[in-house]
């Protein structure tokens, strides 16, 4: 047995202890609405070991396996727009792939029954979804910062100063597909309680766009010529093109939230 | 005990498929209330709505004088939980459920979940998933009372532990009431647990409360008088809880529910020679309410339903 001391922090904080006067929230209260946040925050990004071990090992993984990459562009001097290509493709795994595991660590709740126990304390639906969205964009960032360091070093050692212009705007985007897919996955795990719908949503999303890809090719639509696809990347790397596309993605991301948050807040149950 | 109402259950209701749930009761100040009935009654789900677990369907939750749904994070504040099964987050250290749960609750106090802690000889840098059922438990009783909440809901809290540790527990909540003496709603199905604690009982069938009463009322209006009797038909079904007829020795035993010495002469004259009166304690006490005993009489169970003001 040991005597769990938290610590001077927390005894200024709790009040009886501290001597400071204890206060119960009113409603509409910021401090405790932000408290509620940052705990929620910190229970899936610090606290939670299958968040972390998982994370962890995703992250240096995909770290590790960039690492190979730039050392052997760097040795045999390759053009570096491969590696920016390589370095995007990392930095999609790992801001993807940490959103997911805050959606694993959801749904695992959902299925312990430990969830309810979020649900029972004091905060709002709308904090508590709020929250664990903002843990898993917090948690995507964080992530892609390693990679993102290591392909930054490569680039500079490579002297391809003008792939690195492209680097920010390429990283600016998966920030943005992350933020997105945080957005949307978190939203799904938060308000749909059976894995089986989650399993038939994935499903038909992969059919949707299966279909979508073939039916291009069964109706004859013309593709896109070369011309044509170099006009469209050029706008897309473009200021104008960017600040277009990241307010539409910011645009989509807000409705995700705003329409998550509602149906979260509505739901029947949490069990 | 004061009169102020902390938590009052105006016409809740939950509808499922097969099972209904509409519940009215009120619970005063510093009073404790037992809330017991079968596996399936709807304990747990009561529990869940008035949480805000899941959303009922019709009626009205007050806690404090305040309504759920527009005071819910400042009532939740003031209030202490413990869920069936303790179901705290597995894959977290103890002390860090412990921390997660403080920064919800200004009123949090460091000294109590230390000495309860302590108390329990709970290990808090064991992950919640590797402690035994028990410790769970344990862990639960710190988080829903280091707060000092005015009221505390404790659902099924001594399911599945031990006998020594069901003790424990007992001691601890009378601790606790002398410490700080909370208002305490109480689901159980072990009838020792609400004899030792409760001051009044909620009896749940099928989703309805059959009965509430305070339980030195139970105990002292609750009567089995027992005698021979030639013709059990004598005996009008309508005035009593149960008619039991053991036909191997002869005996009849007739239960009543508003006992008073002057029942006596009215079986003696319904045809019971030396009627004996004997007293019931809650477990026979639930076995009545709840149906299982004394239903091949099908007398109808003289039970009225009581409210905290009354």
């Amino acid at each position: 047995m040991r005597l769990y001391d938290p610590g001077a922090e927390e005894r200024q904080e709790g009040s009886p202890c501290g001597g400071r006067e204890s206060k119960i929230s009113s409603p509409g209260d910021s401090n405790v609405e932000r408290a509620a946040l940052k705990a929620v925050i910190k229970k899936y990004v610090l606290y939670d070991h299958f968040f972390r071990r998982a994370y962890l090992v995703l992250v240096a993984q995909m770290s590790a396996i960039l690492l190979v990459f730039t050392a052997l562009f760097i040795v045999k001097k390759s053009p570096a727009v491969y590696l920016l290509l390589i370095s995007t493709g990392v930095w999609l795994g790992v801001g993807l792939g940490a959103p997911l595991i805050v959606a694993g660590a959801i749904q695992r709740e959902k299925a312990e029954g430990s969830f309810r126990t979020l649900r029972a304390l004091p905060l709002r639906a709308e904090t508590l979804f709020l929250g664990t969205i903002l843990g898993g964009v917090i948690a995507s960032i964080l992530a892609l910062v390693p990679p993102y360091l290591i392909a930054t070093m490569g680039l500079m050692v490579l002297r391809s100063w003008d792939v690195m212009l492209l680097q920010i705007r390429a990283g600016w985007a998966v920030l943005l597909m992350s933020f997105l897919f945080a957005s949307a996955s978190l939203t799904v795990a938060l308000c749909v309680n059976s894995p089986a719908v989650i399993v038939n949503m994935i499903v038909g999303f992969s059919t949707l766009v299966t279909v979508l890809a073939l039916s291009q090719t069964l109706l004859d639509v013309r593709p896109f010529s070369e011309e044509e696809l170099l006009h469209l990347a050029r706008f897309l790397l473009s200021l104008e093109g960017q600040a277009l596309i990241s307010a539409i993605v910011v645009v989509l991301s807000g409705v995700i939230l705003y329409m998550g948050s509602r149906i979260f807040s509505r739901q029947k149950s949490y069990v | 005990m004061s009169d102020m109402i902390v938590l009052e259950v105006e016409g809740l209701e939950k509808h499922y498929r097969n099972f209904s749930l509409s519940v009215s009761f009120r619970l005063a100040s510093g009073e404790v209330l037992g809330v017991v009935g079968p596996n399936g009654a709807g304990k747990t789900t009561l529990i869940h709505c008035m949480l805000g677990i899941v959303k009922r369907d019709g009626g009205r939750v007050r806690f404090f004088g305040l309504d759920m749904d527009q005071h819910e994070v400042e009532i939740k504040q003031r209030m202490g939980f413990f869920l069936e099964e303790a179901p705290l987050f597995r894959r977290m250290r103890a002390s860090d459920v412990l921390k997660f749960f403080a920064s919800f609750y200004p009123r949090w106090d460091w000294r109590l979940a230390n000495k309860m802690i302590q108390q329990f000889e709970l290990d808090v840098d064991k992950k919640v998933g590797e402690l035994s059922k028990g410790m769970r438990a344990k862990l639960g009783l710190v988080t829903a009372l280091s707060h000092r909440p005015e009221l505390v809901i404790l659902d099924e809290p001594t399911a599945g532990l031990d006998p020594g540790m069901r003790r424990e527990f007992v001691q601890v909540v009378r601790e606790l009431r002398r410490d700080f003496s909370p208002t305490i709603l109480l689901t159980s199905h072990i009838m020792a647990d609400i004899e030792d604690l409760a001051e009044r009982i909620a009896f749940l069938r099928e989703g309805e409360v059959a009965l509430i009463e305070s339980k030195t009322r139970l105990l002292s209006s609750w009567r089995r008088l027992r005698g021979r009797c030639q013709d059990v038909r004598q005996l009008n079904p309508g005035d009593w809880v149960a008619i039991e007829h053991d036909h191997a020795s002869g005996e009849v035993h007739v239960v009543t529910n508003r006992w008073s010495p002057a029942l006596i002469d009215r079986v003696r004259e319904a045809g019971l020679t030396d009627p004996e009166v004997c007293a019931l304690n809650l477990e026979e006490i639930y076995g009545y309410v709840i149906g299982a005993r004394g239903r091949e009489f099908e007398a109808p169970p003289a039970i009225r339903t009581e409210s905290a003001s009354e």
